[in-house]
């Protein structure tokens, strides 16, 4: 028994020391960790709800990042690029008559001097291909190999033949499908024939030296690649082109890469893909709008879950309440614990159902095969093979709603727990 | 200076349209050191009387001062910080807190009271011993017989030394040798450190233990004996 000069005067206590918080929240801690230990398998259901919710959302959301960034990936790689500059008016008419002079200095420097990027100066225009057999409208290409290297499909043959070799190659390259359209094969000669750009037919033979092939069907139907100096003196344009086309290594710095252009060169038209391909551009916002909703179902549910389950705890648990509050504890305490208790659960399961949905994410990085859904892929634009993707942003951001969501889903019972009136529950 | 003061207490439930009084207009004084019993039947008002002098409750008219405090005028926080300072309290059943052992519980009130680690633990140990528990100190309430909780329980309303126990039937749960004992205990903490103890009870022995014997009846005090120790 203490000594009667030892004991705090009243109000000395709790609510007036310095360390108040600190003592409340370790004795809460202390409580609200013993207590999860109380009903283990309550506990234990609690955190699997948890972890399952956590765990498979991140599985979800890296193969619905994998089909988002499949699509971008195959939009910018076939021929789009990060960036394109081209002369006001190329986007809505894209004809002989929307070109700029190449090479300009000042905007090789400026290229140049974009830190880790790419670039790729093309003649791009429309035309139409003449086999023996049929004839079919293309947009034909002309390109420099060596530059394209990093920065497109264009110019390689990915599925038979051999690649462009430089610029001022005659050879054509085509797509597989567009083989079949045009009956015609490796090594058979085909006519190109476009608008020169003195307002003539323009009109040329290549040989076909290469195919390839690619998730998208329009570019593999109607495009055909040959070298930029070969293009530019069918078309009469020896010293001009219609586009350089730019990738950057690290894509955040799109927006400011573009209005550094922007500012350099005002007489030309600078876009991202984000504006090229806007259609592109909304379905990826769009994803990412869906998935958060998807967050927030599973979160909204996982966190009706806690509070139903912490309501279990404190009905279970409510003479307890009552004693300690008889005692003199505070409402801000039990209303404290009630808070650290499902804290615990919502952090263990949140780390827990983290690292679950990562080895899940690990068992399905080497891709998934979506061949039975062939058909309906091939008009989306995708492969059959989808490589999910996960992002720390995506990772955060679960996590955040979970510990946000789970905790407001469980002011509720606290307050309950917090208010009890002891009289009432001890008796 | 008495401990408890009280003055024209009434307490009134509403049943239906009827009003209950569970107590009314009671008058009472306590002094510093002495050991009360309430008596009388169920329902005479023993434990609202409790409850009035421990600040969980009350009156619906009149006054009851705990060392010239008027509980009535305190906010619910201001009473819960009442209660930890000046009041233990010893319930009939759902004493402790199961996930704490019995050192534990006895140093609860301490903790909350804002008293260093060292301090408490020393003070819940020889409270322990003093209600003869040693070297079940580390043991969960669970692994303890009624007896010994209730022993724990009044470790716990003492440890601080408060200015009164207040105690509601504390051996209503316990045989008659077990309970017997703890008001022996009781009795024991009330002589060698002098706290006030308020108990209400059923059990004759227990009543034959206290030095005054206060009996309620239909919510009014019906008779106040003071007995020679």
């Amino acid at each position: 028994m203490m000594k009667a000069h030892n004991k705090p005067q009243h109000g000395a206590g709790f609510t007036n020391t310095a360390n108040a918080f600190s003592q409340i929240f370790s004795l809460a801690f202390q409580l609200a960790w013993r207590n999860l230990f109380r009903n283990k398998r309550r506990s234990l259901v609690t955190l699997l709800a948890v972890i399952v919710g956590t765990g498979s959302t991140i599985a979800l959301v890296s193969f619905v990042r994998g089909i988002s960034t499949q699509l971008v990936n195959d939009s910018i790689f076939h021929l789009t690029g990060h960036i394109q500059i081209r002369t006001p008016g190329y986007q809505d008419d894209p004809v002989v008559n929307h070109r700029f002079s190449w090479p300009d200095q000042a905007l090789k420097n400026a290229l140049e001097n974009i830190p880790d990027a790419s670039w790729a100066p093309r003649v791009r225009v429309p035309g139409v291909v003449v086999s023996e057999r049929e004839t079919r409208p293309i947009t034909i290409v002309g390109i420099d190999p060596e530059l394209e290297e990093k920065l497109s499909i264009a110019g390689k043959a990915t599925f038979k033949g051999k690649n462009l070799e430089d610029s001022s190659d005659e050879s054509l390259i085509v797509g597989d499908r567009l083989f079949n359209k045009i009956k015609s094969e490796l090594n058979r000669r085909v006519v190109l024939m476009t608008q020169s750009v003195d307002n003539q037919v323009a009109d040329r033979g290549f040989r076909i030296v290469g195919g390839f092939r690619t998730t998208l069907e329009s570019v593999e139907t109607g495009f055909a690649f040959t070298g930029l100096a070969t293009a530019q003196e069918m078309i009469g344009i020896p010293h001009e082109i219609s586009e350089i086309s730019i990738i950057l290594e690290d894509s955040s710095k799109l927006d400011l890469t573009v209005s550094k252009l922007r500012d350099e060169f005002p007489q030309l038209a600078i876009t991202s893909w984000l504006e090229a391909e806007p259609m592109l551009a909304a379905i990826t916002k769009m994803q990412s709008g869906i998935l958060y909703v998807w967050f927030g179902i599973i979160v909204f549910a996982v966190a009706m879950g806690l509070m139903n389950t912490m309501f279990m705890a404190i009905y279970e648990r409510i003479k307890e309440i009552a004693l300690l509050k008889a005692v003199g504890t505070p409402g801000s305490l039990v209303f404290i614990q009630v808070l650290i208790e499902s804290t615990l659960l919502l952090i263990l399961g949140a780390i827990f159902g983290t690292l679950s949905g990562l080895i899940g994410f690990k068992i399905i990085q080497p891709g998934i095969d979506i061949g039975a859904y062939a058909t309906g892929a091939e008009m989306l634009g995708l492969s059959r093979i989808i490589y999910p993707q996960i992002f720390l942003s995506d990772l955060l951001t679960l996590n955040l709603f979970l510990l946000t969501l789970g905790l407001l889903g469980t002011i509720y019972p606290a307050w309950y727990a917090s208010k009890k009136d002891p009289i009432k529950e001890l008796q | 200076m008495s401990v408890v003061r009280i003055e024209q207490a009434t307490r009134e439930y509403t049943q239906g349209e009827s009003k209950v009084y569970a107590l009314n207009q009671v008058d009472l004084e306590i002094q510093p050191g002495e050991f009360t019993a309430l008596c009388g039947p169920s329902g005479s008002g023993k434990t609202t009387l409790l409850n009035l002098i421990g600040a969980l409750d009350r009156p619906t008219s009149g006054s009851v001062f705990v060392e010239e405090v008027e509980l009535s005028a305190l906010s619910d926080s201001e009473r819960a910080d009442f209660r930890l300072q000046k009041i233990g309290f010893v319930f009939q059943a759902f004493n402790l807190i199961p996930v704490l052992s019995a050192v534990e519980n006895v140093e609860f009130v301490m903790q909350l009271q804002g008293i260093s680690k060292s301090e408490r633990r020393k003070a819940a140990l020889e409270t322990l011993a003093e209600v003869g528990l040693s070297g079940m100190e580390h043991r969960r309430p669970g692994q303890l017989s009624g007896g010994q909780q209730q022993r724990v329980a009044v470790a716990r309303a003492i440890v601080n030394t408060p200015k009164l126990v207040l105690a509601d039937e504390p051996t209503a749960n316990l045989d008659s040798k077990t309970a017997h004992a703890l008001i022996e205990l009781m009795a024991r903490m009330n002589s060698e450190h002098g706290v006030t103890f308020i108990f209400s009870t059923h059990d004759p022995l227990v009543m034959e233990s206290a030095k005054r014997l206060i009996t309620l009846q239909d919510g009014k005090i019906i008779a106040d004996q003071k007995r020679k120790s």
